[in-house]
């Protein structure tokens, strides 16, 4: 097991996410930037499915119990073994009372720690996903403990390719949504010539974007939403829902976001900006 | 029954939109929908989400979803006949209407120009349809709010509002599952759990149940929430 040092700014469990449960209103939560923590699974043996640590802009402070293999990916974050500095995107050995300390990164947002066999924290309706009245808690505290698999396997995984996040790309690719038609060309124009402004208050459940442009939608009658689904308000806010959105919402869907570009806005702080770029669902 | 257009959202969502005009009849052909597709599709789709005129469809990555749509249309065209859902329900929802717990009731009332007695008449008469589940884990939406009772949503919502309370906003009526923040009048409380994780079903309403709400005095609240959390409350229901 991990013992929980210091719990980090906001450190969670994220698996690939919890599916089949949308039509109770239950979102479907996963890791923000499902590449990364995809490849931190991989670097360890591990399925894309397996709960790894989601770390976002200051790390915790984990104390190994016993003996395993963990991977760190995603934004490069300064990570400490013990007192050295540990490379990220290679799986590591650690040994019984390793201290692992995930400071704070250089670019970008977040990083995942993939463990082995993958944490074993409850799994609560198919996901070990940390969501508010769904798991007993929301966010790692000091003193939580984490429990593992007995790591079995001992294979040493060949090289991997990192897989290439561009954190200054700003450019994000997005199908029209089923509001966009309904805009006027000049707002259809204005809003993929934009350039938009990520807000701080963004979180795991929505990013806020501001731009200077005077824009405004009508609302709609609550319909099914998803992460990735760009909502615009009738005051003119940008909503960027993430991956703990909910499952419906009232506002006009001007676009969806590519799985990747996704990933790419889930890496973006307060004060970056970014623009939409249109594309249309290939084979359509 | 009706055609939906069909629009694609991403790689592996489509959206099913029916004319979007809220009733109880399109509720019940998004619901037979999701029956029909659960039945013919199971393989590809991973799950439904429905709201008020519409009905998205998650697919398995890598499902050929044009092909599933020239499926889809072949199946919309011919006669079906009626998939009868079975498990719905009719189920009493115990509300205690005191002020303890109904922070907008005499302001709801006032703005109506009706009593706090005729709020509550009007509010436990009807029996509600369950729309959808949407908004937070087990937040039902509910059509057949009284038109008398419409109010607007508060300016600010506020930035916590209690477990089971049960608000009016706008032409809708509903409950609050969990602590939230939110922009409804609160005129009640329910000691009812809408959503307990370790259930077989976590949500105690699915689309196509029906609701009514009873009136009920605060001992009895208390009474119910004692039994609630023994788990041994035994919930009014019949089947439809």
């Amino acid at each position: 097991m991990i013992r929980v040092v210091k719990g980090g700014l906001y450190t969670t469990v994220q698996d690939a996410g919890r599916y089949g449960y949308r039509n109770m209103g239950v979102p479907v939560s996963g890791a923000m930037d499902s590449v990364s923590a995809a490849f931190a699974n991989k670097l360890v043996g591990n399925s894309m499915n397996d709960a790894v640590l989601e770390i976002t802009l200051l790390g915790p402070t984990l104390k190994f119990e016993e003996a395993t293999r963990i991977a760190v990916a995603g934004a490069p974050f300064k990570v400490l073994l013990n007192a050295a500095e540990m490379v990220m995107n290679t799986p590591i050995s650690v040994k019984k009372n390793d201290v692992l300390t995930i400071e704070r990164p250089t670019k970008g947002m977040r990083c995942y720690m993939a463990v082995a066999g993958g944490l074993q924290t409850p799994e609560l309706l198919q996901s070990r996903s940390f969501y508010p009245n769904i798991t007993e808690t929301v966010k790692l505290a000091d003193g939580d403990v984490l429990p593992l698999k007995k790591s079995t396997s001992t294979l040493t995984t060949s090289p991997l390719s990192v897989p290439s996040l561009n954190f200054s790309k700003t450019s994000l690719q997005v199908y029209p949504g089923p509001e966009f038609e309904a805009l006027s060309l000049f707002q259809q124009q204005g809003l993929l010539e934009q350039m938009y402004t990520v807000s701080a208050q963004s979180n795991r459940m929505a990013y806020l974007l501001t731009c200077s442009a005077t824009l405004s939608a009508k609302e709609i009658h609550t319909a099914p939403v998803q992460p990735g689904t760009v909502q615009l308000t009738p005051s003119g806010k940008i909503i960027v829902l993430m991956r703990d959105a909910q499952v419906t919402g009232g506002y006009a869907r001007i676009f969806q976001l590519t799985e990747q570009s996704l990933n790419v806005l889930s890496q973006k702080r307060g004060g970056e900006t970014i623009k939409f770029q249109k594309v249309t669902v290939s084979g359509v | 029954m009706k055609t939906p257009i069909i629009f694609r959202l991403s790689p592996n969502t489509i959206l099913l939109q029916w004319e979007p005009v809220i009733s109880e009849e399109v509720a019940r052909t998004i619901q037979y929908t999701e029956r029909l597709l659960k039945k013919h599709f199971p393989s590809v789709i991973i799950e439904m989400t429905p709201a008020y005129t519409e009905l998205a469809v998650h697919f398995k990555k890598n499902t050929d979803v044009s092909a599933f749509e020239e499926k889809l249309k072949g199946i919309f065209q011919k006669d079906i006949p009626t998939l009868r859902e079975t498990s719905v329900k009719n189920i009493t929802i115990p509300v205690c209407y005191e002020t303890e717990f109904a922070s907008d009731l005499a302001a709801v009332a006032k703005y109506h120009n009706i009593s706090e007695k005729q709020l509550i008449t009007l509010h436990t008469q009807p029996v509600y349809h369950v729309a959808f589940i949407g908004f937070l884990p087990g937040f039902p939406y509910l059509t057949g709010l009284s038109d008398t009772l419409h109010t607007p949503r508060k300016r600010t919502p506020e930035t916590s509002i209690a477990k089971g309370s049960v608000g009016i906003g706008g032409n809708q009526t509903g409950v609050y599952p969990s602590n939230s923040p939110g922009g409804w009048n609160i005129i009640g409380r329910t000691p009812l759990n809408f959503f307990s994780v370790e259930k077989k079903q976590p949500s105690l309403l699915k689309a196509g149940d029906t609701v009514q709400f009873e009136f009920i005095s605060k001992t009895e609240f208390e009474l119910i929430s004692l039994e609630v959390s023994s788990g041994r409350y035994q919930l009014k229901t019949q089947s439809l």
